[in-house]
């Protein structure tokens, strides 16, 4: 295997993921903030809905995904409308990345934003600050912490996945051959210095990301 | 704002920027082939990209019926290579390829191969049977050397009573693979494959007689890119001939 | 009729615990007095409009900011209360600066000047919070309610987590604010000492409910709180300036008029406050000859009040009209022929005159 295929391989995955990561953070932070202040009604049925991804088998979900972006689902129509081919293109690579980790980031930001004491946010809000400021102002400075180390965990964990994303975005070589499609493909080939190469690669982005993460991590709290 | 903040945003800013797609690939020509075609599809690739400068062509390999359901799904497929023509039927059948646009690019041959180490090695089918051989390596029957294997097994009447041997592996290569580490007694694969193993022997050949009859078709798929049409074509050139010669295809 | 200057009515069910109130009180400053679990924080809470269940009516500040029946209901942000919560709650990501402007955007650049020269803070304002005392975190928690301009101060025990050398401090600091800035204040403390020193008026809670209200000496001394205040601190606080000073001593003046002798050093025109205990007043019904307490006041009994095993005796100096508190066994009162109207004599030792702030 080349350096420049490494490369590309590597690259790609890590696009995959930070794009899967960063779409989701907003949703992930609103709906945790959500869920640790004001539980709507039916909160039980919601976290179990979001827990879903992380409890199916990532094939499930794939193939799900599969059934809601292909041509032959029940928004089939709509996608030839609109002209969009999601399928086997790198999108839907992320979005079944994005998926599978969705209740991953969710769950550590609804951790991070529980142990901000809520006295924080009244004192803001006295001191004249809107609920909507007082979150920027306060609230999300002070669980940063645990919201930037579920992100990495996140990440990380999205690096890997395989099993949505392979119904989904199958395996082509510079636009949805990821790290772990790209193990997977040449074990299957018998071309398995290449393969280790790749788990090497694999292994170190997630030693590096961890680390960062444990770093962030000590340094805060000191 | 502090000045970690601001380091913060710019890092995110540039990450956003970096992580977005980018402007499409769409003057690349992704051609889905039979793994056993592997190495010598590489090669004429790449001196079809030698010839035609500023053409990229992407090449994906894996089993033939795998490729064709992904272009079933919706894969961007442009050019599809079987190992069994009897799958481009399918896809003219259903549509996705003009009856126009097929053609037949070679042909191959089944030989069992044995791990290292198996002993005594069967020198013929009926050898298959012995109770040695605990397990015999193919894919399932929809991927082409599996359902050609089953073919001559069953012509052999042995399809039944070796049925329950079957290691299911997930495609050609793969299987190749599996009986050169051992973790298979037996495999049937084709002979072009054969040449590529490092640890395993030959068991024995299949006579002509009995071989199954094995066809590469090439489509070029309803709405490919225009390039896809001149690399289909190109696909019947003395050079890509010449290629799939040397890695050991018979001619079609 | 016209509206109160302020009026908190709270009803409010929280789970074993009713708060039940309507206060009303033309006052500036006003202390909120009683034991703990008494429900003094969570009046202050639902006047911040904290609970959206509570049915309230709130008035300060010149404001209606809570009234059903006219259809008042003002956000928390824009009610304009400064509050100083229990313990300090700075925000610990931010610098001490940043806390104090936190609240600008409402207030303005000389709230946030005034608060800052009032508690002493230009020393601290690049500090990160967690490098600040317990005192210095309360100050600056005062400091971030004013900067933020705010209608009217509300102090959750404000100097409830410090230890009594700080304690003295920040009292300083908080009769500056209560002097300095004519601002309506609404004090929460269970220490009687702090009620009586920093409030025109104290409303006692206790159990959810108002139990009393009015003059702070009164009130405080009265048979139905005395209980919980007697057994906490000093009975008789004075704010005053020291004039001279007397063989190893200071002169002080209260307010009012009353000299005392103090066995402290303090220069001559600093304001401080003392406090006396009632236990260490004593009683006699002729004027005592050559003694050794450096200080022997006339005054006149105004009322006498038994709890428990022993009778507090209520007084008036004759000089200045200061009030006195003096605590004796019912057969001392007796012997004494103590009544409403007797002229006594309260003799006080100069080492029992504390100085708390």
């Amino acid at each position: 295997m080349s350096g420049a295929e490494l490369l590309a391989i590597t690259a790609l995955t890590v696009r995959v993921g930070a794009a899967a990561t960063l779409a989701i953070l907003p949703f992930a932070v609103a709906l945790a903030w959500l869920l640790a202040r004001r539980p709507p009604p039916g909160e039980s049925l919601i976290r179990a809905l979001v827990a879903l991804p992380m409890v199916l088998p990532p094939v499930a979900v794939g193939l799900v995904l599969l059934w809601l972006l292909g041509r032959r689902g029940p928004a089939g129509p709509l996608w030839e409308a609109l002209g969009v081919d999601l399928v086997f293109t790198w999108w839907a690579a992320a979005l079944a990345a994005a998926v599978v980790g969705f209740p991953l980031l969710t769950r550590a930001c609804e951790q991070a934003f529980a142990d901000v004491d809520p006295r924080y946010e009244q004192v803001a809000r006295s001191l004249g600050t809107s609920r909507l400021s007082t979150f920027f102002r306060v609230t999300l400075p002070l669980a940063r912490r645990g919201v930037l180390y579920g992100t990495i965990l996140a990440f990380t964990r999205r690096l890997g996945e395989f099993g949505a994303t392979t119904l989904v975005a199958g395996i082509l070589p510079g636009r949805t051959e990821t790290l772990a499609l790209g193990i997977y493909s040449r074990v299957q080939l018998g071309e398995d210095g290449a393969a280790l190469t790749l788990c090497g690669v694999s292994f170190a982005i997630g030693l590096a990301a961890m680390w960062a993460a444990e770093r962030w991590l000590r340094r805060e709290s000191q | 704002m502090s000045s970690a903040a601001a380091r913060i945003r710019a890092a995110l800013a540039v990450l956003i920027a970096w992580a977005l797609p980018q402007a499409g690939a769409a003057d690349e020509i992704v051609v889905a082939g039979a793994v056993s075609l592997r190495a010598p599809l590489q090669e004429i690739v790449r001196r079809y990209e030698a010839t035609r400068p500023g053409v990229r062509l992407v090449l994906t390999s894996g089993a033939s019926s795998f490729l064709a359901a992904q272009l079933r799904a919706g894969a961007p497929i442009d050019l599809l290579v079987a190992a069994d023509t009897r799958i481009v039927d399918d896809l003219v059948s259903e549509g996705l390829v003009n009856a126009s646009d097929r053609q037949t690019l070679a042909t191959n041959r089944l030989v069992a191969m044995a791990r290292p180490g198996l002993s005594p090695s069967p020198t013929n089918a009926a050898a298959l049977a012995t109770p040695g051989i605990r397990r015999i390596a193919m894919p399932d029957g929809a991927v082409p050397v599996g359902r050609y294997a089953r073919e001559w097994l069953a012509r052999r009447g042995l399809l039944d009573r070796l049925a329950p041997r079957f290691v299911l592996t997930e495609h050609a290569r793969a299987t190749l693979a599996a009986v050169d580490a051992g973790h298979a007694d037996v495999a049937l694969v084709y002979a072009t494959d054969a040449r590529l193993a490092r640890h395993a022997t030959i068991a024995f050949e299949i006579p002509a007689a009995e071989q199954p009859r094995i066809v590469y078709g090439v489509a070029l798929v309803r709405d490919a890119a225009p390039e896809a049409a001149g690399f289909f074509s190109w696909l019947a050139s003395p050079t890509a001939r010449q290629i799939l010669q040397r890695a050991g295809f018979g001619a079609p | 009729m016209t509206d109160p200057a302020v009026r908190i009515a709270v009803d409010l069910d929280r789970g074993d615990f009713h708060l039940d109130v309507d206060l009303a009180w033309e006052e500036r400053v006003v202390v909120i007095f009683g034991p703990s679990g008494s429900g003094k924080s969570t009046l202050l809470e639902a006047a911040l409009g904290l609970y959206p269940a509570a049915r309230c009516r709130v008035r300060l500040g010149g404001a209606w900011l809570e009234d059903p029946e006219q259809g008042v209901r003002v956000a928390v942000e824009e009610r304009r209360l400064g509050w100083v919560p229990q313990a300090p709650t700075l925000f610990p990501h931010l610098d001490v600066a940043a806390n104090l402007r936190f609240g600008l955007a409402r207030g303005d650049a000389r709230a946030l000047a005034r608060a800052v020269e009032v508690l002493e803070l230009s020393d601290l304002l690049d500090r990160r919070v967690d490098a600040l005392s317990g005192g210095e975190q309360q100050r600056v928690a005062i400091g971030r309610a004013l900067a933020s301009g705010p209608r009217a101060l509300l102090l959750d025990e404000p100097l409830a987590s410090l230890d009594v050398g700080l304690r003295a401090r920040v009292l300083r600091h908080l009769l500056r604010v209560r002097d300095e800035l004519d601002l309506p204040i609404v004090t929460i403390t269970h220490d009687p000492d702090e009620a009586l020193l920093l409030g025109q008026r104290v409303v006692v809670l206790d159990g959810g409910r108002e139990v009393a209200s009015g003059d702070p000496a009164e009130v405080l001394w009265s048979r139905a709180v005395l209980p919980v205040s007697a057994a906490l601190g000093l009975e008789n606080v004075y704010q005053g300036s020291v004039t001279g000073s007397s063989a190893g001593g200071a002169v002080f003046r209260s307010d009012a008029g009353l000299d005392l002798v103090l066995p402290v050093e303090v220069a001559a025109g600093e304001r401080i406050c003392i406090g006396l205990r009632s236990e260490d007043v004593l009683l006699a019904a002729d004027p005592p000859g050559r003694i050794s307490a450096r200080n022997a006041l006339a005054a006149r009994v105004t009322r006498c009040e038994q709890s428990g095993p022993d009778v507090f005796v209520h007084l008036r100096t004759d000089a200045g009209g200061e009030r006195l508190v003096a605590r004796v066994t019912p057969a001392a009162a007796q012997m004494l022929g103590l009544a409403d109207g007797s002229p006594v004599h309260a003799v006080i030792k100069a080492q029992s005159l504390h100085r708390i702030a």
